[in-house]
């Protein structure tokens, strides 16, 4: 694994916003950068998607004994949240996706930092933007990226004759372009589909209509759960008949507090690192996350003798610095679709703790 | 292209020097998110998000026009009843909600925004021709339910969504 620069395309700006990618500068920052790019070897690529797949499994049978020994508290999940996971995990509700946050510098195991299985973005970028910046920029090389064919195959497992209503905060051009991706995804696989913004959302008395008054019935949203049950409507999810998009059970997942859980029921497993809701219990320089937190917020680097402060609903994890190449710290996020790992997607900083101003830089392995 | 999947199509690989057919665009300059214009044709667009800096701008508005209102639709005692104030295929039968009486079955007509005396909205079936003055003396709606919306989306106006 390396860090090679590049020469940008001449017209990239112009490139990337034919295929609709609009979001390249933001606050007059680059976000796509292809003045470098990561390139890896097979074996590499090869254990990055044994890893995901390993931690996928270990992930969903973490979801089964939390379930199993009603470990909600853990959690910091109530009764409502717990019903919410119970009844999504026994009627077997499939989930669409999620990203995995890896640390890995091509030589060690990959190490699972999080996992965001509930409303992973960086999608777009991963799937369509680099995809077309190898085909014109290194067509003799490879990528680690069959997301797009993935997630077109997971839609048409739901039954072509679905129509899945998408549900999003459209005033946020990240969501709303992940949001529109994954809707033309489905709308390739052969389902109808109707997006509405979260706010539109009705309650009829029954269930969950669209603004043409139709039931919802199955509702994709890139909508933090823990934003859902702290909402109006929240007393009516468990009334309505509507199949959620991801599953409720992807909250045990979404959750930081399950890195611990992980590290208590696969101990030195050589993808997942020491983790507690207790500091002392992280021997070594830690990082400090909340439970519930998006985009690097409230994420703290520990010193080796730095105590913390006790602070409720946080959880210390080893740490395990991401590898740096020309002063870049750079993040691996391994996308699952379905069950099966789909590609990466490479984040880079100047600063240690990966955050929404990260620039996302193009990958390729020969 | 790295892939587990052999059973899926040649473009999957990059090394195949196939044309990924389903990375291709359809879609025209001008395409605007269906959720504020109503599509006249289903979808035919593959990768489409050409669109998406047009939509971000409509959607706003789109919030601003239907943010936390209220809907509501008619109960008749009978179809004939309902039929009286909307055209046949927008009543519906539903059996009555528990705690009512008696149980058995109501009619009901589309729901409708409740701020319909404020201003008439495109799509909106209305209240039904007895609350516009058109009705049947003695068929008109026996009750009104109420629903509402708005009732997501608080939190995500002052946060990022994605992770």
């Amino acid at each position: 694994m390396r860090r090679e620069s590049i020469v940008p395309r001449a017209d990239w700006r112009a490139s990337v916003e034919r295929i609709g990618f609009d979001f390249h500068t933001i606050d007059g920052q680059a976000y796509w950068r292809e003045d470098a790019c990561y390139v890896f070897d097979e074996q590499q690529i090869d254990v990055l998607e044994r890893a995901t797949g390993e931690l996928h499994a270990l992930c969903l049978e973490a979801v089964d004994r939390v379930i199993r020994g009603g470990r909600y508290r853990d959690l910091g999940l109530d009764e409502h949240a717990a019903a919410l996971i119970e009844r999504s995990w026994r009627d077997r509700e499939p989930s669409l996706y999620g990203r995995m946050d890896l640390s890995f510098d091509g030589r060690g195991a990959p190490k699972l930092l999080e996992y965001n299985a509930d409303t992973p973005t960086s999608l777009f970028e991963a799937s369509v933007v680099q995809w077309y910046w190898l085909e014109e920029v290194a067509g003799g090389a490879d990528q680690f990226n069959s997301i797009h064919e993935k997630l077109i195959d997971r839609w048409a497992s739901f039954g072509r004759r679905s129509r899945i209503h998408f549900a999003a905060c459209y005033d946020n051009i990240e969501d709303g372009v992940t949001t529109d991706y994954l809707l033309d995804t489905c709308v390739q696989a052969g389902l109808d589909v109707e997006p509405l913004d979260i706010e539109e959302i009705g309650w009829s008395g029954r269930t969950f209509i669209d603004l043409a008054d139709r039931p919802i019935e199955r509702l994709f949203k890139l909508y933090p759960w823990e934003w859902l049950l702290s909402e109006a409507f929240s007393t009516h999810i468990p009334d309505a008949a509507t199949r959620w998009l991801e599953p409720a059970w992807k909250m045990v997942l979404s959750n930081k507090a399950i890195l611990p859980l992980l590290w208590e029921w696969f101990p030195r497993h050589p993808n997942l690192l020491p983790a507690s809701r207790v500091r002392a219990d992280v021997a070594g320089a830690a990082v400090r996350k909340p439970y519930w937190g998006r985009e690097g917020q409230g994420i703290a680097i520990l010193g080796e003798r730095d105590p913390g402060d006790g602070m409720p609903l946080h959880v210390y994890q080893a740490l395990a610095p991401l590898p740096v190449f020309e002063g870049r710290h750079a993040l691996v996020g391994s996308w699952i679709v379905g069950d099966e790992p789909a590609g990466i997607g490479i984040r880079e900083d100047g600063d240690p703790i990966t955050r929404n101003t990260s620039c996302f830089v193009p990958h390729l392995f020969r | 292209m790295k892939n587990d999947k052999p059973s899926l199509p040649s473009p999957i690989r990059k090394d195949t020097d196939a044309p990924r057919e389903d990375a291709r665009f359809s879609l025209s300059k001008d395409y605007r998110h269906p959720s504020f214009h109503p599509r006249k044709e289903p979808l035919l667009r593959k990768r489409s998000v050409a669109v998406v800096v047009g939509v971000l701008g409509i959607a706003a508005v789109g919030i601003a026009a239907f943010g936390g209102k209220d809907v509501q639709r008619n109960s008749y005692a009978s179809q004939e009843d309902c039929e009286q104030d909307y055209a046949t295929g927008q009543c519906t039968r539903e059996a009555t909600s528990s705690g009512y009486r008696g149980g058995g079955y109501h009619y009901y007509g589309p729901w409708y925004r409740s701020d319909w005396r404020d201003r008439s909205f495109a799509g909106d079936p209305g209240p039904g021709r007895s609350f516009r003055g058109g009705g049947v003396p003695g068929h008109g709606p026996s009750s009104v339910d109420f629903g509402r919306r708005g009732g997501f989306g608080s939190s995500g106006r002052v946060s990022a969504r994605g992770s």
